[in-house]
Formats: C-alpha cells, structure tokens, sequence
C-alpha cells in the first residue's frame, strides 16, 4: 500500500504538486492518470526520495522509504527504462543492484527469466531495443520481490506481444496481492489491464474510483440502433430522445432507455437488427474529465 | 554496497582502459623527463632524479582526474538511488572504490616510471636513486596518494556540476594550467600559486632534496588532502539534499 499524505510540491514559484492525498492499495491494478504536467512523476520522485516535498509525505506500507535497509523490497519502481549505462551488460547492471540491497545473486537470474531476457543478458544494453530495455527495467523493479511496483510509462516500445505480456504479468503480479501502480497515456492500455484509477490533473486529485465507475459515471449513456426504417429517428425524437445520424445510417440515440426505443419501433413497425448500448471509451472518459486541467492544450 | 559499486567499475571497459592508460603516459613521461633532466643537468645544480622519473603524474593526473569526474558522471543517478535513497552510503562506496582502484593503479604507475627512471638516468652516468634511497619509497608511495587526491577532486567536481564536461574543464584548468600560468602572473600572485595551489603544493611530495622556497614534502601534500577533503565534504553535502 503507498499512501500520499498531503503531498506539495514547489519548484520555485510553480506548484507541481499541490495537496494530494490519496492511497493506492494492494491486490491491483491502480492506474495513474494526467495530462503532461499534472504531477504524475513529481509524485513519484517524491515516493522514492528523489526529490523532497515542499509539504506532506508518502508512506510505503507504512514506512519511510528513504530510511528503508533494504529498499528494493519495499518499492521496485521503473521511472525511465533509458537510464542504464549503454556499456553495461542487462546482468551486471541488475547484479549491481542487486548488491545495493544485498538481495541474493539468484535474483538477477530469476527477474531475467521472468522478463525474458536470460538469453541476451550478457549483451551490452545499448544494443537493446526500447522493448528490451522496459523489460530489463521491469526486471529491475521486480529484483527485491517488492509488495509496492512503480512503473512508468512501462509499455512504451513494446511490441503488441511483448505489450500482452507486460498486461498479464501487472495482473498477475496484482494477484499475487501486490500494490501495482502503473502510469500511462495510453488509454486503451490502460482500460484493459487497470482496475482502479487515480487521476490528477495540475497537482490536485481529480478522481479515485474504480475503472468501471469512472467509465459508467462520466459518460451519457448512448444507444446504437440500427433500423431499417426513415421514419424512426423522427418518432425518437417526438419522444423527448436526441438522435444524432451516423454516416453508416445508424442512429446513436440518448435521452431515453433501450425499452422506449423498441416499443417507439414497434409502433413504427420498424425492424431493429441492432440496438447496442454504446459506453464511452476511457480517452472520451479522460479527456473531459480533465479538459480544465490540460496544461499544454493546442488551438482546437 | 561497495560490491555493487564494485560491479559497476568492473562491468564496463572504460575505467579499466582509463588505468591502463594512466599507467602507460605514468611511465613513458617519467622516463621522459628523466632522460631529459639527465642530459641538461650541468652537474652542479640541486639535482632530484627521484622527482625526475616521477614528474609524469604532472600529465597523469588528467587521467586521474577524468576517471575520478566519470565515475559519478556516468552513473544513471536516478535508477540507482531509487534502489538505494540512502545517498551518503552511496557516494560514501563509490569514493572507496575510486579510491582503492587509482590508489593501486597509481602506486604501480609510480614503481614503474621509477625504475624505467633511474635506468634512464643511470644510462647517462648521471648520479640515480635506488629503492632504498632516503624519500624514495616515500615520494613513489606519494605520487600514488596524488593521483588518488585528483581522483576524488574529480569526482567532487562531477558530484558537484553534474556535467562531464564541466567537471573535466574545471579540473584541468585549476589543476594543471593555473600552476603552469603561474608565470604570466603578477610576482605576489605567482609566488601564492607556486608555493601553496593545492596541485602544486601536492606536487612537493615527490621532492627528495630540499627546497627553501617551497613547503617540506608532507605539508606540501597535506594542502592537497585539505583541499581534497574540503571538495568532497561539499559533494556530500550538496548530494544529500538536492533533487534529482
């Protein structure tokens, strides 16, 4: 569990981080959202002791982190998977870390398997793909076998087999009842492998809820329905419902419930060959969420 | 902590190519120099021939320096204190490690620019020093302790400046071209720089015969070492409390 108490953050006059309080709790998949600029990776520097908070603090399953012997056990965090000395083999630098925290040597080989890199491993990482890289940065992260995982931005570069294995091994790892926090923009990343989001947008927490809470609880409920008859979107509208016209001929329909419109239908005589809810996708959810919080926002 | 910081010297050629080197320009200029304090000597002067064969840490010190300035410098700082926020024991490893290897390095350097030396020397009939000689093993153990110094003022400035090529410009220029610009400058001036700049004044160390004008050979170095501790001390300091 990581919790952030009150956390503020200045770099001279600019506030990055601004009072945030919220936890992030173990046994998920926890989602860390925002714009460029919101506070995403200030937070997480203050978290590992990177940097120092103007005011409040963070808790890794109740400690300090910056006081802890063996750190890598509490948090194993990926910030830039660049960060590795290109003339380094992926062993020896996992060996060196492994021997900050004194954590047994078999752990270099285990991470490797389980990132699957045992055969490269002796290979100069400036030789490695962005791809290989965030693998052996995600071996970095898992080498203390830690309860709290930081990942930032950990799919970047991976290939789509190496992005569904980056998504089963965060659930797995998330089963295994540790706290998993992972940052991204992608989206639809995100919406397939998060169970919980915490979203910020210019250093102040915006939502903390579950996935499906934020997809269900921002979006209007929408209805495709497709109909082979003109006079329907007319009748809907009578009805009080708001209609918009699709190029393929379908109509997305809101305002009224799936029953309204087959009755509406049924009274038309009109034969429905599809009536489908239509759930916003997390972007739409994101984006208006934090559309007053955008700081970089082009001309639109 | 000293394993991994350990690991991380031994994992990549540079540092090792950076001794190598170190050692080879150690002993080409010592025997150099010594070959050419040889021949210009006019047999009545203050004649040093250990300071002779030792005078290529004048030109090794660079090597030093920029092996003591990367050492930080290349480091992925942000990874490695994510694993490890506790960031004097950090540096507090790194500094050993440094340390030990230019110290080696450095002693050995010395011993073989010694040697190669007083052959040189020898070879011209001009008086030479043995092992045994009074101050010699003193000034070889000295030019070792130097190099080591220089070593850890570069890594101070690398700590310091977070820019390899700040740190390795700012070394050179106060460690070697401000002593050598010493006589373009005016005679009070001059005579400070020559007498007490610490890369001069560490120099005395490799001195076995007396000079009135300049410090005795351990006070010599102890300015060196003072300066050495000072910079380190900043290091400390200035890497405990900043962001990164």
């Amino acid at each position: 569990m990581l919790e952030i108490q009150g956390l503020t953050k200045r770099y001279g006059e600019t506030v990055a981080v601004d009072g945030l309080t919220c936890t992030f709790e173990p046994g998920r998949v926890t989602g860390f959202l925002g714009p460029n600029g919101a506070g995403k990776t200030t937070t997480m520097l203050v978290a590992l002791g990177l940097q120092r908070a103007t005011a409040g603090g963070v808790r890794a399953n109740g400690l300090d982190f910056a006081g802890c012997r063996s750190p890598m056990r509490e948090i194993g965090a990926l910030l830039d998977a660049q960060a590795v000395h290109p003339n380094r083999s992926a062993r020896a630098h996992l060996s060196a870390l492994a021997a900050s925290n004194r954590l047994p040597r078999r752990r270099v080989a285990e991470v490797l398997d389980r990132v699957g890199l045992t055969e490269v491993a002796g290979r100069r990482a400036g030789t490695f793909s962005l791809g290989m890289k965030q693998r052996l940065g995600i071996a970095a992260a898992l080498l203390g076998d830690p309860g709290i995982l930081l990942l930032d931005e950990p799919i970047n570069g991976l290939d789509p087999t190496g992005i569904a294995w980056a998504r089963g091994l965060m659930r797995e790892l998330a089963g295994e009842g540790r706290t998993v926090i992972l940052s991204s923009h992608l989206m639809s990343e995100m919406e397939l492998t998060a169970d919980h989001l915490v979203v910020i947008g210019r250093g102040r927490l915006i939502t903390d809820t579950s996935l499906a809470a934020f997809l269900d609880g921002a979006a209007p409920a929408e209805l495709l329905v497709r109909a082979d008859a003109p006079g329907l979107a007319a009748a809907l509208r009578a009805a009080g419902a708001t209609v918009r016209d699709r190029a393929d001929g379908a109509l997305l329909v809101s305002g009224v419930e799936a029953v309204t419109v087959g009755r509406i239908a049924l009274a038309e005589r009109a034969v429905i060959s599809e009536l489908s809810p239509r759930r916003g996708s997390l972007e739409d959810v994101f984006m208006s969420a934090t559309a007053s919080a955008v700081e970089f926002g082009g001309a639109r | 902590m000293i394993r991994s910081e350990w690991i991380k010297l031994r994992s990549l050629r540079s540092p090792a190519w950076c001794l190598i080197a170190l050692l080879a320009v150690n002993v080409l200029f010592g025997w150099m120099i010594a070959t050419a304090q040889a021949r210009q000597w006019d047999g009545v002067a203050a004649w040093d021939p250990v300071r002779a064969s030792l005078s290529g840490v004048i030109v090794t010190q660079i090597a030093a320096a920029v092996f003591g300035v990367l050492a930080f410098t290349t480091e992925t700082i942000r990874s490695s204190l994510a694993a490890m926020p506790r960031r004097s024991r950090l540096l507090a490893a790194k500094t050993l490690v440094v340390a030990v290897a230019v110290l080696l390095a450095g002693l050995v350097a010395a011993l073989l620019a010694f040697l190669a030396g007083q052959a040189a020397i020898a070879a011209r009939g001009v008086p030479h020093a043995g092992l045994t000689d009074p101050g010699a093993a003193r000034a070889i153990a000295g030019a070792g302790l130097y190099l080591t110094a220089v070593a850890l003022i570069g890594m101070a400035a690398g700590v310091l400046t977070r820019s390899t090529a700040a740190a390795v410009t700012g070394v050179i220029a106060g460690g070697l071209l401000v002593p050598v610009f010493a006589s373009a400058m005016p005679e009070a001036l001059a005579r400070f720089v020559v007498g007490w700049w610490p890369t001069a004044a560490g120099l005395r160390i490799l001195a076995t015969t007396p000079d009135r004008d300049m410090l005795d050979p351990w006070p010599g170095f102890a300015v060196l070492a003072g300066t050495t501790v000072v910079l380190m001390v900043a290091a400390f300091v200035t890497f405990r409390r900043r962001d990164t």
